[in-house]
């Protein structure tokens, strides 16, 4: 068996890895990494549950104006929270594929969240079966 | 049968690699054209130009007919909201024109989108695969792709079910490219290997 030392160097490629590209390409060509898309999506999508979460738990809880709850859209409601939990799971996916920390970070943040607002949402919408309105 | 930009977006379900072997006639370096010896161009828009402006078309319509039928205790004007939302989003990211570069004398390949230089790399790190999927009975179909580091998968022929042919088109096609081609299982002695990944610096070669 006999080892042989490769010395010879790396085959240098005209600019092997981003090659010029500059923060702004992904923004004015608006084309991004799915992963960028998945987490973005769903932390967007995280906010404006929450937001939603919030205004039903005030007027539960402080004015009790029920009417002005979320009853009527509460299917598009609750698909919604399954497609960010879905986009957010994906999203992890990916960032743990390609071990990128910072997004890592942001991705496991958004399906923790995801998850416990979804859980949330289904106690809330349990417990305040009660105040739905009625057709007869 | 498409020309120029619109290339890619075959919408055949039914004999599509007697349709790539057609167009492999007419264009012997079918999807590229030759702009010098050995460098080949191809410009194109991805196909979720159209799959984007059809779910938009379709969210409008149907929110148009939904506001004015009558209401039932259930709000759904939502799912016409994420719709158009997830149309023109799909619509924007497709928009731009994408080149794809395959330089052999430079020994690398670029993609621009929008005339910008969205990604170089080396030739070992783009190739020609035959994918598989399976369906529910076991029944394997094949995809002839191109495929890279940093690129977009672009199907040249979708779910076919003859191999043999599948593979024959996509050897001729690597051997044209002067590109690796690879078969649908990972372990296989049907990959055709051209550019390797070249040694890195002081590595010991047990011989």
């Amino acid at each position: 068996m006999v080892s042989i030392k490769v010395t010879k160097q790396l085959v240098l490629t005209p600019s092997m890895g981003w090659g010029g590209m500059s923060w702004k390409d992904p923004f004015v060509t608006v084309t991004f990494p799915s992963k960028v898309i998945f987490t973005s999506a769903s932390l967007l999508l995280l906010l404006v549950h929450m937001g939603i979460f919030g205004g039903d738990l005030y007027h539960f809880t402080v004015t009790q104006k029920f009417d002005l709850m979320s009853f009527h859209g509460t299917t598009v409601l609750l698909v919604s929270h399954v497609m960010s939990f879905y986009w957010a799971l994906l999203g992890t996916f990916y960032t743990l594929e390609a071990n990128d920390k910072v997004l890592r970070g942001f991705a496991l943040t958004s399906l923790v969240m995801n998850f416990a607002l979804f859980v949330g949402r289904f106690c809330l919408d349990y417990l305040t079966i009660e105040y739905r309105e009625e057709l007869y | 049968m498409r020309r120029g930009a619109f290339v890619l977006w075959n919408l055949g379900f039914f004999d599509v690699e007697r349709s790539l072997a057609r167009r492999l006639q007419q264009n012997t370096h079918y999807p590229f054209q030759v702009q010098q010896p050995n460098v080949f161009v191809m410009e194109y828009y991805k196909d979720t130009l159209w799959k984007g402006a059809l779910i938009f078309l379709l969210c409008v319509l149907g929110g148009v007919f939904y506001l004015k039928s009558e209401k039932v205790s259930q709000d759904y004007s939502g799912f016409f909201v994420y719709g158009i939302l997830v149309g023109i989003w799909l619509l924007l990211s497709s928009m731009h024109k994408r080149h794809l570069v395959i330089n052999h004398p430079r020994g690398c390949y670029q993609i621009y989108i929008k005339r910008r230089l969205w990604k170089e790399g080396p030739m070992h790190q783009i190739y020609v695969r035959l994918m598989a999927q399976m369906d529910a009975y076991g029944k394997c179909f094949y995809s002839l792709i191109i495929n890279g580091h940093g690129l977009e998968v672009l199907a040249l022929a979708s779910l076919s079910d003859k191999y043999e042919h599948m593979e024959f088109l996509g050897r001729r096609i690597a051997r044209k490219l002067k590109l690796n081609y690879f078969d649908y299982l990972d372990v296989s002695t049907h990959h055709v290997i051209r550019h390797r990944p070249p040694l890195e610096r002081d590595e010991t070669l047990q011989v």
